[in-house]
This record gives C-alpha cells, structure tokens and sequence, in this order.
C-alpha cells in the first residue's frame, strides 16, 4: 500500500521541536525521514553528538590549525611545550552494524506506529547518523536467524535503507542465534546496535550481548516496547494471541493489569541493570515517544558520560 | 410392563437448554474475542487460573448441578408410571371409593336402576384388599347406607333391597357427604362413581369441591345413548279442580295439562281419571315433542266425604310419574250464628257482618241471624261461630251456655257498642270469657279526630292473609267511639291498637274455643270501619281463626313434612283429644305405622291416617313434577364444578376404570419426588462447594 506523500509532516509539531512518529511513518522515503531527523536534532544540538562511546586513545599528532582545541593534550604540552592533538578510534572510522529484529512480535503496535517501523525509522537514523560521521555502516535484519546482511562501509547507506525499508516481520525471533553470529562476523572493534523488544528471559539477553561485548565492541542496545506492551490498557476480556507462536490464552485485563506491569516493569529494569552492568549502554524507547525526542536525549545522556583521555 | 411416560414432553426441550448456556460459555470461551500480543511470555506467567477456567476442575460439583438440573426439568415433564395399578399409584397405599346410588324416580326409567345396582355391586366387587368404600343413597337428600369399610360383605349387604324413591335428583347433599367421607379416610387415594342418570335438573351449578387427589368416574349406560337426546317422558304437568255448587250436590270437573318432555312425539297417550278407586273417564291423545294439551274430565258430583281422585297416564317409560294423585271433599258449609238488635234504620247491627258473611266461599258459611234472644243452647249446637253484634250480653243460663259453647271449642266474635251493660259484660267477664273493660268508652268525634287503627298484627296465625304487601289498610277506618279494653297479659293478646294504644282488638283462648272483642262496632254506628275494604276480608278470616278452619289440601309433594298435630283435627262432638299412640297411618306401599309428630311424605300416593274412632285422613301425594324432564346434564359441567376436575368415561366393557394421563400422574405425583430430588441436590452442592472455597482460602 502506497503511503500518502506528506509535505508538512517535515514541519516540527507544534508542540516542540520533535517529531511525531506517526507524522513520520507518513515520509515515504526513509533516507529523507533519517535526514530529516538527524538533521533536525543535530541542529540543536551545541555540538554534534558522536554515536561512537568507545573513544579509546589511538595515539597523538601534531596541532594543525583548524582543529578542535578541546583535543589538544594539555598534559603533553606541559611537558614538551608543543601542540599535539588526541585522536581516538572514533576518528578512525569505525565500523557500525545495526542490528534489527524483524521477529514478528516486532510487528505490533497500537499508538499509530509499529515496533517494527519505530525501530526501522531509528536503525535509518542511526544509519544516516553513523554514516554522516563517517563510520562505515552495516545491517543486519534478523528473526530466528540472519535475514539480511549488509556488511559495514562507508558506501553502504543507500543499501542499508533500502534493505530497512524492504524488511517484513513474518517468523518468530530468537536472539541467541543471530547475535552469534553477528559476533562471529565481526572482525574488528565496531559498534553493535540491536534494535529489538527483548521478549527472552533476561539472562539469556545478556549472556547474548555478551557475545558481542566481548570482543571489544561498543554495544548499544535500543529496546523498543509499544504503550500497550507496558501498560496493557485492554479492557475487553479476549484470547491473546501470541504474534510468533500462536499460543493463545484467555485474559481478563483488568484482572491481570496490575502485576503484568510489575512485571514488564522488573524485566526492563532487569536488563537495564543486568546490561549497563555488563557495559552496555541500554535505551529503553516507547514508541509513543517522538524518535527524535527519544534519540536526543540519548545521545544527549550518552554524549555527558564520554570521557576524553 | 411398567413403562415412564412424560405428561409434558415438551419440557424436555428445558434439559437441551441446560446445556445450551455451558456449551455458549465454552464456544465464547474457544470463540472470544482475539487480541494480537507481541509475547505471552509475562501474561502467562499470571493468567494461568484463567486458562485452567477451561478445564473442569471439580467433577463432583458439576455432576451435582447437572443432576440437579435435570430432575428439575424432568419434574416439569410430569412423568407417570404406565401399567401401574388403579391401587398401586404412590406405593400402593389404597384407595377409598365412595359410591353415590342415585335412586330418584327418574331412575326407573326403563332397566337404569337394576344396571346402576348391578353396576355398584361390581364397583363394591373390584375393590382391593387395601381399599375401603361407602355407599351412600341419595335423591333429594343423601343417606349413608353404608360407612367406609373395607369388608365388602358389608356393602353388598347394604346393596340388597333396596328400591327406588319417589323423591327428585339433588347432587350437592352427595357430593358434601362423598367429601365428608373422604376426608374421614386415611386413604390417601379416593374414587367417586357417581351412578345416576345425571338429571339436569339436579345440579343448580352450585360448586362443592372434593378433596385434592380424587378420581371422579361417572357411567355412560346411564345416560342416553352416544350422547343422543334425552328420552321422551309423559308427565302431569298442572291440576285444576273447578267446583259447581248447588243447593244439594257440588260437582266438580278437573282439568289436567299433560306434558311431552322430550324430543320425540309420543303418538298414544292415554289419559283417565279414577274416584275412589273407580275409573270415571279415559282420553286418547297425541304429544309432538315438547308438547303439552289440556284433558278436561267432568264435571261429576262429589259422594260425601272425602273422595280420593287418581289421574293416570300410558304411553311412555317412567311409570313414577304417570300417577297423579288428589283428595276431594264437598265442601261443608260451615254455621254462624249472628246476633244482632233491629235499628232504626231496619238494618240491624249485624247487617254489615251478614253482607260480609254472604260473601264466604271457603268455607261456605250457612249464617243465621238471631235476637239476643234467641241465643241459647239449642242455637248454639248446630253453630260453630257466634257473632255478638251490639248486643247486650246474655246472662244467666244463656250466659252459662254461651260460655260452655266456646269452651267446647266453639268461636265468639265479639263487637262491642252501646248495648255492651257493664254488669252483665263483667258477669262473663269475670267467667272468664271476656277481659274487663274499664268503664268508659272513648268518644273520639268524626272527622280529623277520629280514631284510627294504628297497629294491626299481621303476623297473627289466622290473619297472616294480611301480611302479605297491599292486603288490606287497617289504617283508613276512622272510629269515632269505642270502649276502653283493660287486656289481661296473661290470657290476652292484642292484635289491633287504636291511635291513642288502646286495645281495638283482643283474642283470647277459652278452653278449646276462641274469642276475639272488638272494641267498637261491626257497623256505621261508631265508626266506618263496615264501609271500608277491609271490612269484610277481616270479618270473614275472623270467623276462619274462630272456626279454626283448615281446608282439605287436595294434594302434597314428595318431600314435604307435616305436624301430625295440624293434620288431626279435635273432634268436638267426641269431646277429647286424638292421643298420638291412638293412630296409624298407611303409606301408599301399605306399610302401617305409627306416626311421629312429623309426618315426612316421602311416596307418592295416598298416606291414610286412621283415627281411634275409625275416621280417616287422607292426604295425596304426588311426585314433583321437575324429576320428570329426563334431560342430562354435560359431565364435564358438573366435573367442572367439583375439584380435582377429572373426568373419567368408564368402558362397561372392562373390568376396571379406564384412567387418563393425566389422573394417573397426579395420582402417582412422581414430580413431587423429584423436586425433594433437586432440593437434596441442592444442599449437597451448597455444602460441598462452601468446602472447597474454604478449601481454597486456606
């Protein structure tokens, strides 16, 4: 189904300088949408954010002008009375996958926009983001296994979008198998973003990203949850049907309201706790929240615990 | 074979939709509204009783509901054993029957009484050894000839010699004994066979419900055939005697209206008349259905005496009502002697009471009018009523006479004027014949100040012909003189009162006669009274009270009662009283009896009472007249009106009651059982479920 070609929706929304995912899921084209937004949040920004957060030291230069003087090394110029400037593996072009669950509980939503389209809107972002700062930008879509996979470079924007927006939800999901194999395919130090609702238990979630952060990666993990995951608003009693096994099973809303939000709520926490533990940096996105809102403060948030060596 | 039979099948249709609403919740459960969710992963972890709703956790408990629903629902269906005995119903407890015999005349038509007696005999004959039953012989009223017994020795015996009444159909005295003895019996289980032909005329639609649980039988072989018409009956519809008297014979002709009551024409009807036992005329005629004709016989004269009259009919079935029975008697004049003074006017005052008498037609009065003079004894032996009409009172032997007369049992009217002397009234008043006057008389005047009659005892034996609305204005005689009465309360009584309350008219008893004082004159002399309506239907019912004049009642009903003692007259010339034991009487079966002081006409025909002097009494009765129309009622009317309201046809043919579904469920009462079933259910379910969600709570 075509959608409809909006003009105004790269209008701010009145209400702030954010953009309403539901106006967003209305661009037609995704790279214009992953423009749009970064651009849009990069303009106010005081400085543009680096996604990267591993900023370990690779080594010193010598002060050329025009650099940014926050990266000259006061500490080497009190010892040799000379200009050299700090330069990181961010500096070096790194290597950014995103990893994208296409299981088919992804494809849910009741506030106007899907996980799945919350999360392809914020992997093209990230893309463009990444891109637009010269890190070399890969894709992985996965449900039970790889589905797609675009290997990281600096050429690849274009065929990343195009895969994000070509992607279907249709099997159910596994995490430990893809992560896996992500981890196997990457040679060297990268970023890792997984997009995903993280429906496994907790341990395993991490044990998975484990995989990941054990090879030195910087993983960042985004896990998207609709309105209607958090807060089970339902009010009819009805046979839930689990999107991906097809289990069903009666429930009585009202009834189970109270302690599935306790338990949502502790299972968020958990991997909250259990991954920023690990060293890995977890957002928490509800696709209700305007993606651009969502990702500023992240990378807002993430921007303040950079530390410069 | 006992098998279960369902009164209301189509309460079944209730056990499939006990089921419906469980088979809805399960298919809206399987069928419920479908809600998409990412993961079940939590909502399962806390659903799980919701999902265990699907699966029957308690098998006891819905086997208790289930059951207790479907004894209810089979309650509703009414179910009835089959092939179960009449006896047997409810754990065969027994029955009582209770057997109405019908024996009004109207039974004897053609074979119905010997079939309903064959009939009532088999009935005593099929009864358990659990059963008891009573007979009980009913017409007009109902006897119980035989109490509840359960030896049918008994009943049979109670069954032998009995015959038929001349009495009418009454059902609602059998129905209230039937209910009587019902409600005596421990028998939980009752039966009524009503045999009896089912007269319409028996049941005036009153209802007298029976008790709960009774079968109510009735038998079609007395009633006419597939529910034809009623047969045609011949009956004596009317009498009229019509009397010519002469100087020396009285001739009487009698005219009878006979009646087809039926819807059939009887083609040869005969019609004739008896006197005293010798046929005097016969008529041949013919009545199309529903037809009655006028039969005229005579006039034939009278012998003396009394003279025993019988018209017969042929011609149809019921012989209980082809005789008509009647007394006749000449008419004997009865002699009044008035005396009376000449006036001036040439009239004398006991002209007006002579023109009034002249008038008398039953009885015939013979009046003689006499002087005071000429009242004496020999005036008086041939005399039962003297008229002393402003005259002055006799004395001496005259005096004694005239006191001795009413003390025989002769009348003395009274009529006291200027005549009436103060000494010689109080001579015979204090003979005890008269109350005393008080000396003065009362002058009142003419006109406006008149006197009138302001109370007049119309309840009075003698003058009850003026109780009656319209009879006669007392109130419109003025009375411009009259004496002051001084009425002994003890040996008086006051029947009329003047305006001012004194007495106008006394009676009193003397030995056996009568006399009546008026306190003014019988003429125009101190009042108009003579001028006046009233005046002569007074003067002549005074002489009937003196005279004490019963007529001869040509006839009387079946059913009605007589005081002997009004029947038996004192014979004055005899001079003593009929004493009770001194007579006898013979019913019209012949059979001689002495008499209690009710004489209960229960035959028709003629009851003679034999007197100790060998005179006889005869009285005439005859059957009523309503019996005779043989019309049936509708059963189901009469069901209808006594409850429970079964109706059973019985089939000659077999040799027990033939039941319909519906009797033999309420006697068997099954649902009864079925619903203490769901109530013990019920508490079963009540305790265990409270077990187990104490259970769950702990």
């Amino acid at each position: 189904m075509s959608r409809p070609r909006v003009y105004s929706s790269l209008k701010q929304s009145a209400s702030g300088r954010f953009l309403d995912p539901k106006a967003l899921a209305r661009i037609s084209r995704l790279d214009l949408l992953a423009r749009t937004l970064v651009e849009g949040f990069i303009s106010g920004l005081h400085r543009s954010p680096y996604l990267g957060r591993s900023l370990d030291f690779a080594e010193h230069r010598p002060y050329m002008p025009g650099d940014d003087i926050r990266k000259i090394d006061w500490r080497v110029f009190a010892r040799t009375d000379r200009y050299y400037v700090k330069q990181f593996d961010a500096d070096t072009n790194t290597n950014c996958t995103i990893a994208l669950d296409i299981s088919k509980s992804m494809d849910f939503g009741l506030t106007g926009i899907s996980k799945f389209d919350y999360g392809r809107y914020l992997a093209a972002c990230l893309a463009y983001f990444s891109h637009k700062q010269r890190d070399r930008v890969g894709l992985v879509t996965f449900d039970r296994e790889i589905v797609d996979f675009v290997p990281p470079s600096a050429k690849h924007l274009e065929l990343v979008l195009q895969t994000i927006e070509r992607t279907t939800c249709s099997r159910d999901g596994s995490l430990w198998g893809p992560v896996e194999s992500v981890a196997g395919s990457i040679k060297r130090k990268s970023i890792v973003i997984l997009i995903s609702d993280f429906y496994e238990d907790p341990d395993r979630i991490v044990a998975a990203m484990g995989l990941l952060k054990g090879k030195s990666n910087d993983v960042l993990v985004f896990h998207l949850l609709d309105e209607a995951e958090i807060d089970l608003p339902f009010t009819e009693a009805a046979e839930f049907v689990d999107l991906e096994s097809g289990e069903r099973l009666p429930v009585v809303p009202q009834a189970a309201r109270s302690e599935y939000r306790e338990r949502i709520e502790a299972h968020i926490s958990e991997l909250r706790a259990k991954l920023t533990e690990g060293g890995i940096d977890y957002a928490f996105f509800n696709t209700s929240t305007p993606l651009d809102f969502a990702l500023f403060s992240y990378l807002s948030n993430r921007k303040k615990a950079a530390r410069v060596r | 074979m006992t098998t279960v039979s369902l009164l209301n099948p189509l309460f079944l249709v209730g056990l499939l939709a006990v089921g419906v609403p469980v088979l809805i919740h399960l298919q809206r459960l399987h069928q419920s509204r479908t809600q998409h969710f990412p993961s079940l992963m939590f909502l399962e972890r806390i659903q799980i009783p919701s999902r265990s709703r699907r699966r029957i956790r308690n098998w006891l408990l819905l086997a208790l509901r289930s059951l207790a629903l479907i004894l209810l629902t089979l309650a509703f269906t009414r179910p009835w054993l089959s092939g179960a005995t009449a006896g047997a119903a409810a754990g065969g407890e027994g029955k009582v029957v209770v057997v109405l015999l019908d024996n009004s005349f109207s039974m004897g038509y053609e074979d119905r009484w010997p079939k309903a007696l064959e009939y009532a005999r088999d009935v005593v004959g099929s009864l358990d050894a659990a059963d008891e039953a009573a007979v009980v012989l009913f017409s007009d009223t109902a006897t119980v000839i035989a109490e509840t017994t359960a030896d049918p020795a008994l009943l049979q015996q109670a069954l032998d010699d009995l015959t038929l009444s001349s009495r009418t159909t009454r059902f609602t005295p059998a129905l209230r004994m039937a209910k009587r003895l019902f409600l005596e019996s421990d028998r939980p289980n009752r039966e009524l066979v009503l045999l009896s032909d089912l007269q319409a005329s028996g049941w005036n639609g009153e209802r007298s419900e029976l008790p709960q649980r009774t079968l109510f039988r009735w038998v079609d072989f007395l009633l006419p055939e597939d529910g034809g018409p009623a047969p045609s009956n011949l009956a004596v519809a009317s009498v009229v005697i019509r009397r010519e008297a002469s100087t020396d014979r009285e001739r009487v002709e009698v005219i009878t209206r006979i009646a087809n009551r039926g819807p059939r024409p009887i083609l040869a009807v005969g019609v004739s008349i008896e006197l005293n036992g010798r046929p005097l005329e016969d008529r041949e005629l013919e009545l199309e259905a529903d037809e009655s004709k006028l039969v005229s016989f005579g006039p034939f004269s009278l012998p003396d005496g009394v003279s025993t009259g019988v018209l017969r009919l042929t011609g149809d079935a019921l012989e209980a009502d082809n005789g008509f029975f009647f007394v006749l008697s000449r008419a004997q004049a009865l002699p009044v002697l008035v005396v009376d003074r000449p006036r001036v006017d040439g009239r004398g005052s006991g002209f007006y009471v002579q023109r009034a008498l002249a008038l008398a037609r039953e009885p015939p009065l013979r009046v003689r009018r006499v002087a005071a003079s000429g009242l004496g004894r020999e005036s008086l032996e041939a005399t039962a009523v003297v008229v002393l009409s402003d005259v002055a009172m006799p004395t001496g032997d005259r005096a004694e006479d005239l006191v001795d007369f009413v003390e025989k049992g002769g009348g003395l009217l009274v009529a006291l004027g200027s005549r009436t002397v103060d000494s010689r009234y109080q001579a015979l008043s204090e003979a005890g014949l008269f109350p005393p006057l008080t000396g003065t008389t009362v002058r009142r005047g003419s006109g406006s100040a008149a006197a009138r009659i302001a109370f007049f005892d119309r309840t009075h034996p003698g003058f009850e012909e003026f109780a009656a609305p319209r009879s006669g204005d007392f109130g419109s005689a003025r009375f411009f003189r009259y004496h002051r009465l001084r009425p002994d309360p003890e040996k008086d009584q006051v029947l009329a009162r003047f305006d001012d309350g004194e007495a106008a008219l006394i009676e009193r008893q003397v030995g056996r006669g009568r006399v009546l004082i008026w306190a003014s004159t019988l003429d125009r002399y101190w009042n108009d009274f003579s001028l006046k309506p009233i005046f002569v239907p007074f003067v002549l019912q005074a002489i009937r009270r003196l005279s004490d004049h019963r007529p001869l009642q040509p006839w009387h009903r079946v059913g009605d009662v007589l005081s002997l003692s009004d029947l038996i007259f004192d014979d004055e010339k005899s001079g003593s009283p009929e004493a009770p034991e001194a007579i006898r009487i013979t019913d019209p079966s012949g059979q001689r009896s002495v008499p209690q002081e009710l004489l209960n006409l229960d035959q028709a025909g003629f009851f003679r009472i034999e007197l100790s002097d060998d005179t006889e009494r005869v009285l005439a009765v005859n059957v009523e007249a309503s019996e005779s129309d043989l019309t049936p009622l509708d059963p189901t009317d009469l069901a209808a009106a006594i409850a429970p309201r079964e109706i059973d046809e019985l089939d000659p043919g077999r040799s027990g009651p033939k039941r319909d579904s519906a009797q033999s469920e309420r006697l068997q009462g099954l649902w009864r059982y079925l619903i203490v079933g769901v109530l013990m259910l019920l508490v079963g379910e009540t305790f265990l479920s409270n077990r187990r969600l104490r259970g769950g709570r702990a």
